[in-house]
């Protein structure tokens, strides 16, 4: 049985929600950080929970991606201001992906298809 | 490590991107020296790329989206009127007006850093 593509989703605002539907739908695991500076836990739960990818939303997408990348060394590409730039970082082979707030299903959706189109290579 | 020199390494930041905003960033540090906020490394990480980020905004004339207002409920007010003065501060020299949104998101930042610190 194929293992299922693990999304943290850590957000400024403790929103995420939409995005986490949209990974669901696509057949990933969502988890979304509750609350205020969730973004600054990412790293953390990312590490608990042994994720495939991880989320970070905040004013432009930096801070809480960033974190995570410095604390456990994952790949991260910030400061993405679309799905499609996510969909090219995680072709490349990011982790962790840094956005400003943007709380859509369709990304957490395309950012799992595109993990799941660069495994089968 | 200075700040220049920590953002340079983690953003994977030119020279060019950073040296404008040497005096602002020295400021910043300054004003949290002078309300005992200590932020540990990660955290340093984090609250300096956002403020490299509003400062960019600032610069760029660029409003930031999508914050809901209703978050400032949650952030102390000691905290969200010291993350104000600086906020302010840093606008005025960019001709800007103070944003909310802006003071928010990097209250949230000292707040954490604080409630850290109360932790310890």
């Amino acid at each position: 049985m194929d293992e299922k593509i693990v999304v943290v989703i850590g957000d400024r605002l403790g929103k995420g929600q939409k995005v986490g539907m949209g990974i669901e739908k696509a057949g990933g695991k969502a988890i979304v950080i509750e609350g205020m500076a969730a973004d600054m836990k990412l790293g953390d739960v990312m590490n608990e929970h042994n994720a495939t990818l991880g989320i970070s939303f905040c004013g432009s997408g930096g801070a809480g991606a960033l974190m995570a990348a410095n604390k456990y060394g994952y790949k991260v590409k910030h400061h993405l201001r679309s799905i499609e730039a996510g969909e090219t970082a995680i072709r490349e082979g990011c982790k962790v992906l840094g956005f400003g707030f943007m709380d859509l299903e369709d990304l957490g959706y395309r950012i799992v298809k595109a993990y799941e189109a660069k495994m089968k290579g | 490590m200075d700040i220049t020199t920590l953002l340079k390494q983690k953003m994977s930041l030119e020279d060019e991107s950073l040296v404008g905003f040497k005096a602002d960033f020295d400021e910043i540090e300054a004003y949290v020296r002078t309300c005992d906020i200590v932020f540990t490394e990660h955290y340093a990480l984090g609250f300096y790329s956002h403020m490299y980020s509003y400062l960019k905004r600032l610069k760029d004339c660029e409003r930031v989206e999508g914050v809901d207002l209703s978050i400032r409920g949650d952030i102390e007010p000691e905290i969200y009127d010291m993350t104000a003065k600086l906020i302010e501060s840093l606008a005025k020299k960019y001709n800007q007006e103070v944003d909310v949104s802006e003071v928010i998101l990097a209250a949230i930042h000292i707040q954490t850093a604080v409630a850290l610190g109360r932790s310890h």
